[in-house]
Formats: structure tokens, sequence, C-alpha cells
């Protein structure tokens, strides 16, 4: 029955010619509309200029900041880097708590801890330690790590680790007991060399930061992974929160991405 | 005849044939290449939320009318839905090239001709199934298109199709459409390719396509009604994050 109707059209297709069909009059005015455009997902906009906020960062303490709902929790690797200056949030389209500027020390790398349509949840670089944020996803470039750093303050060592494989694992010097390295989870948030420091010839920053010194040496006490000048202090937990580690980790560990998770714990 | 198609299709080669977006679910009501091109209407969902678009009537040209169309999109899932729709209208005149077809075909059904030589044999079935004394009056057919339906609906869900087509009517006369099987063809080698039901599954998910003509071996492209069942957009793949180049800063650190 079918077969019958398609071979009237055919008939009258095929016998017609189709010579009409191109000619450009029949075409004009055919008023042809473009097709639906797309209609994605838009996440809200900001309510307020970032720069009004307080920058989060190594120098500054964000107080309303959520804690981290996983201190010693792996991630599965991504990482954030905010095109813009970007205001960081309470909750997905909550309380503004903060801006992120795409530039801190190096560029802004910052590692997701829970991601949510359209939000994504950082650590934070600022104070308080363990400190977490949500940023809008729309103008955040994102990129992996597979890089994991353990940090283990019992047994004196760090463990770098790739896609879930041991790198390597050396022994360290750790925090003195009146000036701890702080446990939790925090990430490399940047690589530099300070002539002023010379005891290391690449200074690894961590979000992290002294929870017994409120400053040091004109610093907001910030946690670093760095060699000594003297390898005696491998295996002691004599810095002053400081992860000391020899030449050979900073080696490794100068190759890890920005926003790599550092995961310290008592064990 | 035969030659100035022959014309037509070399005219045809070089234009483009290329209609749908690369995207994951997406549903167009009317195709013709060079004419209705992009589609109309025409929704895409890349991100598995649901898209709808509509429209009242097609953009003029000879071949196709209704009188309105639905298209949505969403996530695994795409419809059609075309009302009053009028393949080849005969009320506004036929373009004068297929009007000649036209007439030979009046002439082999309401003079009671047997089929001619230059008709292909797929027309024989008429004779059976259209009452000439119904399809023809004194002047021939009195009907407001070559083919015409109230309804024609296609839609997909994953990798299954449906197409349902309400009250179609041959030159006028109702006729009964018991479901046609997917891709129930009619080839017309090498001049043109007709399918009802079309179904067919590549690299952007499973499409069904209520009708789709290819004359001259796909230079000339129609498609009526399809949806195209794909999956959300997968998550684009995150590169590797950069080695970090040291800066100079002054930084004080703990030591």
């Amino acid at each position: 029955m079918l077969s019958a109707a398609a071979g009237v059209l055919a008939v009258l297709l095929v016998l017609g010619g189709m010579m009409w069909l191109i000619e450009p009059s029949e075409v004009a005015g055919s008023g042809a509309a473009p097709a639906g455009e797309l209609r994605g997902h838009e996440v809200e906009q900001q309510a307020s200029e970032p720069d009004e906020l307080t920058e989060s960062s190594t120098y500054t303490t964000v107080a309303d900041a959520p804690a981290d709902p996983a201190p010693h929790g792996s991630t599965d690797g991504l990482i954030v880097h905010p095109r813009t200056s970007t205001t960081v949030h309470a909750e997905p389209g909550g309380a503004e708590i903060a801006r992120m500027e795409p530039t801190q020390i190096n560029d802004t790398w910052l590692p997701i801890v829970e991601e949510r349509e359209g939000w994504v949840r950082v650590l934070l670089p600022s104070r308080p330690n363990g400190s977490t944020g949500w940023l809008p996803d729309a103008d955040l470039e994102r990129a992996h790590t597979p890089y994991e750093i353990h940090v283990h303050l019992g047994s004196k060592t760090l463990r770098l680790l790739s896609n879930g494989e041991e790198i390597g694992t050396w022994t360290i010097g750790i925090g003195r007991p009146e000036t701890p390295t702080p446990t939790g989870r925090t990430f490399l948030l940047g690589s530099f060399t300070d002539e002023n420091q010379q005891f290391s010839p690449v200074i690894l920053p961590l979000g992290a930061h002294s929870d017994t010194l409120n400053d040091y040496g004109g610093g907001p006490g910030t946690v670093a992974i760095h060699t000594w000048p003297t390898t005696d202090v491998l295996g002691t937990a004599t810095s002053d929160g400081c992860v000391r580690v020899p030449q050979e980790a900073l080696d490794h560990l100068t190759e890890v991405p920005l926003g790599t998770l550092v995961l310290v714990d008592q064990s | 005849m035969v030659g100035s198609l022959t014309a037509a299709t070399a005219l045809l080669i070089g234009t483009s044939i290329g209609h749908a977006t690369p995207g994951p679910s997406e549903a167009y009501g009317a195709y013709i290449s060079g004419i209705i091109d992009p589609p109309q209407p025409h929704v895409q969902s890349t991100d598995g939320t649901t898209q709808s678009d509509s429209l009242v009537e097609l953009p003029d040209n000879p071949l196709l009318g209704l009188k309105a169309a639905t298209v949505t999109a969403g996530d695994s899932e795409a419809s059609v839905e075309l009302a009053n729709v009028e393949i080849l209208p005969i009320d506004n005149g036929l373009p004068p090239e297929l009007q000649e077809g036209f007439e030979q075909l009046q002439g082999a059904l309401c003079e009671g001709v047997p089929s001619t030589e230059e008709l292909p044999e797929e027309l024989a079935p008429l004779t059976d199934l259209l009452d000439p004394g119904q399809v023809c009056d004194g002047n021939g057919f009195d009907a407001p298109a070559v083919l015409s339906a109230d309804l024609i609906t296609v839609a997909c869900e994953g990798d299954t199709g449906t197409f349902d087509v309400a009250n179609l009517r041959l030159l006028g006369q109702p006729i009964d459409v018991p479901g046609p099987e997917a891709n129930t063809q009619i080839p017309l080698d090498p001049l043109a390719h007709i399918t009802f039901n079309k179904q067919f599954t590549d690299e952007r998910g499973f499409t069904t396509q209520a009708l789709a003509v290819e004359v001259g071996g796909g230079e000339l492209e129609i498609v009526l009604a399809s949806a195209t069942c794909g999956e959300a957009a997968a998550e684009p793949e995150v590169p590797q994050a950069p080695k970090p180049t040291p800066t100079e800063a002054d930084l004080p650190v703990t030591g």
C-alpha cells in the first residue's frame, strides 16, 4: 500500500525532473529561519562584583568558609583554574564569602573536592586550614593531575603517587611539637624561587598554614615543601611547620602540577 | 525525460547536502536540501535537557506543506509531530515539470489505461488500491495533494522508534496504513530512493524518519519528520594539568 503511495511520489519526482528545486527564485523569499538555537545550562549571574570581596589567598583569612567535609579523603584528580576573578560562595548559589584571582604566586589551580550542577567545591589557599568554597563552573579551566602527595608525620615520610602508583617514598623533616605541621587535606599552591630563602632552590608552598604561628618571618605562616642545606634534619621533627625533603624528592615534586592534593596525616 | 533529469542531477551535484549539525538528541520537521536547509523546525539537546520548538507553516516550497509542526529533543529521546501534512500539494498548481508526470499519472488511472512503459512497476498496485470512480472526476484528480495526512508522528526512545500516521489519503482517497515496517523502501535506481519509516543508527545515535527521499544518488535529499536519540553530551576530556614553572616570589614560609 505504501509502496503504491511512494510510487506516485517517485513518479512525480522523477519524471518531472528537479530543475525547479534549485532555481534561485524558488529559494528566495522562503523565509528560512535559523534552526533552533541550543539553550544550554546557564549558571546564574553573580550578584556582586568579585573585587568588593576579600581575596582568598595565602595572605588572608576567610572566616565564613565551610570546612572540608573529608579532610583525609582522596579525589579524582580534577583541578580548576579560574580564568577571571571569581566569586567564592559558601554553598552553590549561597552567600558570597571571598573572591578568587586567576594568579596568586603562580597561576591559581585548586583541587575539586565536590561537584554539583554548575558548581565546584574547591580547597582554598586562605586561612583557616581546611577551608573550602564553591565556585560557579562557568569560567573555570579544568585539568587533571594524576599525582597525590601523602605526608605521614608519624613515620616522617613523604610518598609521591601517580595514578595510584608510588613514584617514590622519602624520609622527611617535619614541624616541631610546638610548631607542628598541620594535618588534613591541602594542595600544592605554588612553585617559586626566593633569593631571601636560600635553603631550597625551589619552594613549594601549600594551601595550609601553621596553626601555631600566625605569621612567620614577615609571611603569613604558609607551610611549604622544600629542601634544607643539611640532610641531618631528615627524619626529625625540627622545622617550624614546613616539610623538608631531600633533593631527589624535590626533583620529582617540582614536576607535579599545582593544585595537586597533599594529604597530611599522623600515620 | 531521463535526459532532463540527468541534466538536473548534474546541476544538483555540488550543492551541499549536509544539514544536521552533529549532536546528541535532535528532532526536525522537514528538510529539503537547498530549500528548507537547515531543517525547520529543528531542536537539539546537547546536555540532556528537553528542548522544543514549533512552526505553524513551512517556508514556501512546492513539495511539502503543513499546518503545525512540533519537535522535541531530550536525553535519549526525541519526537516530531506534524499536522495537516501535504506532500506535493496540488491546490496551487504543480510546477510545470511535475505537471507533465502528473498528467501521465492521471492518464494511467483516470482513463483506465494500464501503466505505461514510462511508469515504474511500483505504480501498478494503484489500479487495485484506488477506485478511479472515486479518485477521478471528469477533469482528473480532485485532491488537495498527492499524499496527505492529518497527523504524522515519529518518536524515538533509546534505540527504538515509532511511526504513526493518521488519516493518510492518496490523491484524496483515504487508505489504510497498517503500520509500515521499518525501512520500507521504494528503490527507483538509479534515479531516486524513497524510504518510509526509515530507521538507522550511526555515530550520532538512533534515528527514525517518517519519509526520506533521495534523488540522483543523494544530490537532492528530502526528509519529513526526523527524530534522533543520542546520549547526553559526554564530559569533554579533561586535559593533563601543566607542570608548573617556578616564579620569583617573596613569600617567607615556615622553614
